[in-house]
């Protein structure tokens, strides 16, 4: 840094003072008398529900370049690695056998139609005939490449353990359109479990599997309705409409609709507001509550309920939380409104088991009665902690929560001082996202906030983290009466048996379990006037932005 | 000039390039996490980390990894990114033009504004304009850059008074104007310090040397007040700030780091912050071995400049 | 009998060192101490003059605007801002004034020995500090945090290291030219052993500059420490810290700018008034241009 130097003294009298005082005038502090003078809120954009704002097109505009804001760069082409943001690109890219959409209803995609069984173990998949992969000449999807896929998912090569082919006993090729799926138990979802957020299975030529499947990292081999042209990294991404898409638009031709569409890597949430007001991007396929205020312009703002959840991990490895009061009293000492209404005013409360309330399955019945309730009850929490033993208060060890989502922060300090009221005390310390993933997330010993996107199924959460066995169990919770109840769910062949099913396992956790929900956050999203057909869907799935058209 | 002190000049310079690198790579080495972990997402096994490791060529003894890296450091290869596999090079290349494109419009402004007031309140010492510039410097010098910038982008970006763009490059290619007006705001930022700085060493500078014997004698030759001032003043009273602009190149490249987050500028600064949350080393040791190597060719650079100028310097040292 | 009066008056009464009037004369001290002492007196009575306990929220009355129930408003979370900025002030003072003793302490014995050693040690020492001056400081600072854990700790370690270099410099200087006074000739022809010489010598008669250059160095170490904070790698939520203050508020601006600009102001006031001090200083203690200009 510069050293400051010799000088002259300079005069102490008034005049000196007063000269401060007009710089700091200048600067306009003094001006700032309300927000108004800011210039930012902006009335004309209200945020509308996603779903108010929906046509339906007859027909829809086509060409041009659609240019889209996003919060975080991909790491790596392949489908089958790196974060959830990766999906934002994969699903460009490449296609999956089913496609669900907001309504969490299952469509065809790369299998036309299909069937199953009574007992909903044998399900069988008509392939379309003509759906191409980019820069393979023209070679199309086949029954082979699905099977090659699943064999490359399940094997030792791949480090990963895609959950929504779990309990797939056999992938049967039976001809070149037609694959076969053989399940070890039944599962009514099944074809929406394989199109479920954060699965990865994304169907790839057998070839490029069987030559070396590392060249997926900077090709696209995909069948989507996208090619990847262009990659600047942490800048932007270019995607040109590929050739012939096997889905038609409502225009009757294959989609997209677009030329071109343009992701724009822009992480900081300011950034994007900008962008988006200035018209620099046409939408946005995300952007954060905090700052919908400063976006001004022709943009339409929308929300969207989802199933994004934010729970407090209470890691049973961890003194006391391996005590059912302990557990039941910092569920008592939870003010969840006041952490709703520091962080998002439109979300919602859920229950504290895994599955949120935009799923067919949630258990309404809960919300009233000895569920806890929604703000803190300290007589209720003190009691359950003298039972535990606990009555001249508690130290716990650190609380850990990441940087990757802002609103953890909110929760993490709020949760501080709601416990400090019922003498629960621990300090909270702040991870990088990466840093957390790495040394944290599912280990012993620590306990953390943890985060799940918005699943297409509600009992995807329950089966990979609540379940004894679940892989993600991160609170080695062990509770028989759930695990009984997740099983039978699991293996119904009807809709209410899986339904009754689940409601109990939801009643379970949420009394017993050590799964502390927090909040259901909107999600938002925006777009400038001339684009249309945008549906944000609450799940993490992004491909409604390859069939967004532009009118420019 | 002296080519002794410009051959010892320029092994010294490449000795601290060597030394720094080494001492990067040391500290980067101890970095806890891994970038593994990023590239594999949520699903990765403890088999999984140590074959990404492998074929990241993290696994190699240090010694082997130190060699190549320090050799990379001199040959412009610090190897792949180890997120997206681009080579790191390529990706610093393009960011560092554009920093340096900030760099430049912010010296230029300095030198452009507090250089003249610097002059101009040396030669009207102790009145009205002098103290105004003083205060004014004093201020300056006191506001960090992320305060600066935060409030230029709350005042200027924002109606009323929406005069600048709120962030974002846009290549000269386009055009010098809108070039301009996408820069002249974070350099401003990245300037108050500087402005302020340079202005008081400037003043200062100049005022010793106005007062020196070497212009008392110049002045009593009976040259002409205005080449006192030009001729003679300027350039024995500039050698400090040819110094001072160097010293100030360094500290540009370090404060780009806050600058650029705060205008959504694709720059090193940018860069750096990504690769830092990322855990991708080699983009890491990039980033900041090369700003390092940028200021020391910098200060090399006015060492040089400084011993033209004034040929005491060279003769010895 | 008046001659007496005054003679006895002159001899009971307390010399005053002249240099303390010069201090207390001088218009920058005067200034920067009224700026300053009561900062540091608020930041060390700390939390028995904060209104609120700094990190307690009231979620009800987030983003409140200054009167009322909390003098300077509230911050997204409800909390007091004005308990948010005195504590937070504790730490920038902490960080400021810890840091450049760390940088003295590590500084000033390196400057002793290169000024007076000279030759092969004083390169050797000042090349070694030239490098560790040519990364870029906040470059520095970022390497030195991401590796190790953001706790005040070490953010005044990592600041600390990074301006030592700057102090063994200036002490360099001063110990070059009084190394060639008679009394350190006269020490070493006494056959003192060379700490005796450094410390009890040299250091009492180069704390001029070393004292001008320290109190400069103060008001960065505030700056660089809040600049590394506003990056995230300060001591961490909840704690007050006024650059990750600053840093979140940005996202509220809409909300509440008195967030952003509290804060922003307690910064350069701070920071102004130490660099007015430390002008002072120099104006006092060490007036020549010591040529050194790093």
């Amino acid at each position: 840094m510069p050293q400051v130097d010799t000088d002259t003294t300079i005069e102490t009298d008034r005049r000196s003072i007063l000269k401060v005082g007009a710089t700091l005038g200048a600067i306009g502090i003094t001006g700032l008398a309300g927000c108004a003078g800011l210039g930012g809120s902006n009335d004309e954009n209200t945020i509308q529900p996603n779903d108010d704002v929906l046509k339906d097109y007859d027909s829809l505009p086509t060409g041009g370049t659609f240019n889209i804001g996003a919060q975080q760069g991909i790491q790596t082409m392949s489908p089958f690695q790196g974060f959830l943001a990766d999906y934002l690109v994969a699903e460009m890219m490449y296609d999956r056998l089913t496609r669900v959409d907001q309504n969490f209803e299952v469509h065809p995609n790369l299998a036309k139609e299909w069937e199953s069984n009574d007992d909903y173990t044998v399900f069988t998949f008509m392939l379309e005939e003509n759906a191409t992969y980019s820069n393979m000449d023209g070679e199309t999807v086949t029954a082979e490449d699905v099977k090659a896929t699943y064999d490359y998912l399940t094997s030792d090569d791949f480090s990963g353990s895609p959950s929504s082919l779990s309990g797939v006993n056999e992938i049967e090729v039976i001809d070149e359109t037609t694959v076969e799926i053989r399940l070890d138990e039944p599962d009514l979802n099944f074809t929406k479990r394989i199109s479920e957020t954060g699965g990865a299975f994304f169907i790839v030529p057998k070839s490029i599997l069987d030559e070396d499947p590392s060249q997926l990292e900077d090709t696209d081999y995909g069948s989507g309705p996208l090619e990847l042209t262009e990659w600047n990294q942490q800048n932007n991404i270019t995607f040109t409409a590929a050739s012939d898409y096997h889905i038609e638009g409502v225009n009757g031709d294959p989609l997209p609709y677009v030329d071109e569409i343009e992701w724009d890597i822009l992480s900081d949430d300011i950034q994007r507001a900008n962008a988006l007001s200035d018209g620099d991007i046409d939408a946005v396929s995300r952007i954060s509550r905090n700052v919908t205020d400063r976006v001004q312009g022709d943009v339409q703002l929308v929300k969207q309920t989802s199933g994004l959840q934010y729970p407090i991990v209470l890691n049973t490895t961890v003194e006391p939380f391996d005590d059912p009061n302990v557990r039941k009293a910092i569920k008592y000492a939870l003010d969840r409104e006041e952490i709703l209404a520091a962080v998002t005013p439109d979300g919602v409360l859920g229950l504290h088991a895994g599955v949120t309330p935009v799923h067919t399955y949630y258990n309404e019945e809960l919300d009233t009665g000895d569920t806890f309730g929604t703000t803190a009850d300290p007589e209720m929490a003190q009691e359950m902690l003298a039972e535990a033993g606990y009555s001249d208060g508690l130290e716990i060890q650190q609380l850990h929560y990441d940087d990757g989502v802002p609103a953890k922060e909110t929760i993490a300090q709020l949760f501080q001082q709601q416990m400090q009221e019922v003498g629960i005390e621990f300090e909270i310390n702040r991870l990088t996202e990466e840093t957390w993933l790495a040394d944290y997330w599912n280990q012993d010993d620590v306990w953390y906030i943890t985060n799940y996107s918005t699943r297409v199924l509600g009992s995807t959460v329950p089966q990979l983290a609540l379940r004894s066995d679940g892989p993600w169990n991160e609170a080695s919770w062990s509770n028989e009466a759930y695990d009984e109840a997740f099983q039978r769910a699991a293996s119904a062949t009807d809709e209410e048996t899986k339904a009754e099913a689940l409601k109990e396992c939801q009643k379970i956790s949420h009394r017993e379990g050590a799964w502390v929900g927090t909040f259901h956050p909107q999600i938002y999203g925006g777009y400038q006037n001339h684009v249309k057909n945008y549906n944000l869907y609450p799940t993490y799935i992004k491909d409604f932005v390859s069939r967004c058209a532009v009118d420019k | 000039m002296n080519y002794l002190y410009l051959v010892k000049r320029t092994a010294i310079a490449l000795l601290s390039v060597f030394i720094v690198a080494s001492v990067v790579f040391g500290v980067t080495t101890l970095l806890p996490g891994s970038a593994a972990n990023i590239v594999l997402g949520t699903e990765a096994t403890e088999e999984a980390v140590q074959q990404v490791n492998e074929d990241l060529g993290l696994d190699r003894p240090l010694m082997v990894q130190y060699i190549d890296f320090v050799v990379g450091v001199f040959t412009g290869d610090f190897g792949e990114s180890l997120i997206s596999g681009q080579p790191v090079m390529e990706m610093v290349w393009q960011r560092l033009l554009r920093t340096l494109q900030l760099a430049f419009v912010a010296t230029l402004i300095s030198v452009v504004t507090a250089i003249p007031l610097g002059i101009l309140a040396a030669a009207k010492r102790d009145t009205i304009f002098d103290h105004l510039t003083t205060s004014g410097s004093y201020i300056g010098l006191s506001i960090p850059s992320f305060v600066s910038a935060t409030l230029l982008l709350l005042f200027l970006t924002t109606p009323p008074l929406a005069l600048f763009p709120k962030g974002g490059y846009v290549s000269i290619s386009e055009g010098v104007i809108p070039w301009l007006h996408h820069l002249l705001l974070p350099a401003l930022a990245m300037n108050t310090i500087i402005l302020a700085y340079v202005l008081r060493q400037t003043r200062s500078s100049m005022v010793d040397t106005l007062e020196s014997d070497y212009i008392r004698t110049a002045r009593l030759k009976g040259v002409a007040e205005r080449n006192v001032l030009f001729k003679h003043g300027l350039r024995n009273g500039l050698l400090p700030t040819v110094t001072v602009l160097a010293l100030n190149f360094g500290w540009m490249m370090g404060s780009v780091v806050i600058i650029e987050q705060i205008f959504a500028f694709p720059g090193m600064g940018e860069l750096i912050v990504q690769a830092i949350d990322n855990r991708d080393l080699p983009v890491i040791q990039a980033g900041i071995l090369v700003p390092t190597i940028a200021f020391i060719f910098a200060n090399f650079l006015a060492d040089i400049i400084y011993s033209m100028l004034d040929p005491r310097i060279s003769l010895g040292e | 009998m008046a001659t007496n009066n005054s003679t006895q008056n002159e001899s009971s009464r307390f010399e005053v060192p002249p240099i303390v009037w010069k201090l207390l004369n001088n218009r920058r001290i005067v200034i920067g101490m009224s700026l300053l002492a009561p900062i540091v007196l608020v930041a060390i009575l700390g939390e028995t003059i904060a209104p609120y306990d700094p990190t307690a929220t009231h979620v009800a009355d987030r983003y409140a605007g200054p009167g009322g129930k909390f003098i300077l408003g509230t911050d997204h979370l409800g909390r007091d801002l004005l308990s948010r900025i005195i504590l937070g002030g504790r730490t920038s003072l902490l960080l400021g004034f810890g840091a450049t003793a760390l940088a003295l302490t590590l500084g000033v014995p390196i400057g002793l020995t290169a000024g007076y050693a000279k030759g092969r040690v004083d390169e050797v020492l000042m090349r070694i500090m030239d490098i560790i001056m040519s990364v870029p400081t906040l470059l520095l600072g970022l390497l030195i945090l991401v590796v190790l854990p953001s706790n005040i700790i070490n953010v005044v370690m990592a600041i600390g290291v990074v301006y030592a270099p700057r102090i063994a410099r200036v002490t360099r200087s001063a110990t070059l030219s009084v190394s060639e006074e008679e009394y350190v000739m006269a020490a070493k022809a006494r056959g003192e052993s060379r700490p005796y010489i450094l410390f009890r010598e040299i250091l009492p008669n180069v704390t001029g500059p070393i004292v001008v250059e320290g109190s400069v160095r103060v008001g960065y170490a505030i700056m660089i420490g809040t600049s590394l904070s506003f990056l995230g790698l300060g001591t961490g939520p909840p704690n007050p810290d006024w650059g990750f203050m600053i840093s979140t508020a940005r996202e509220h601006i809409y909300q509440t700018p008195w967030f952003l600009i509290w804060p922003s102001i307690a910064l350069l006031l701070t920071v102004m008034a130490t660099n007015l001090i430390g002008d002072g200083l120099r104006d006092v203690l060490d007036p020549r241009e010591t040529g050194d200009l790093s």
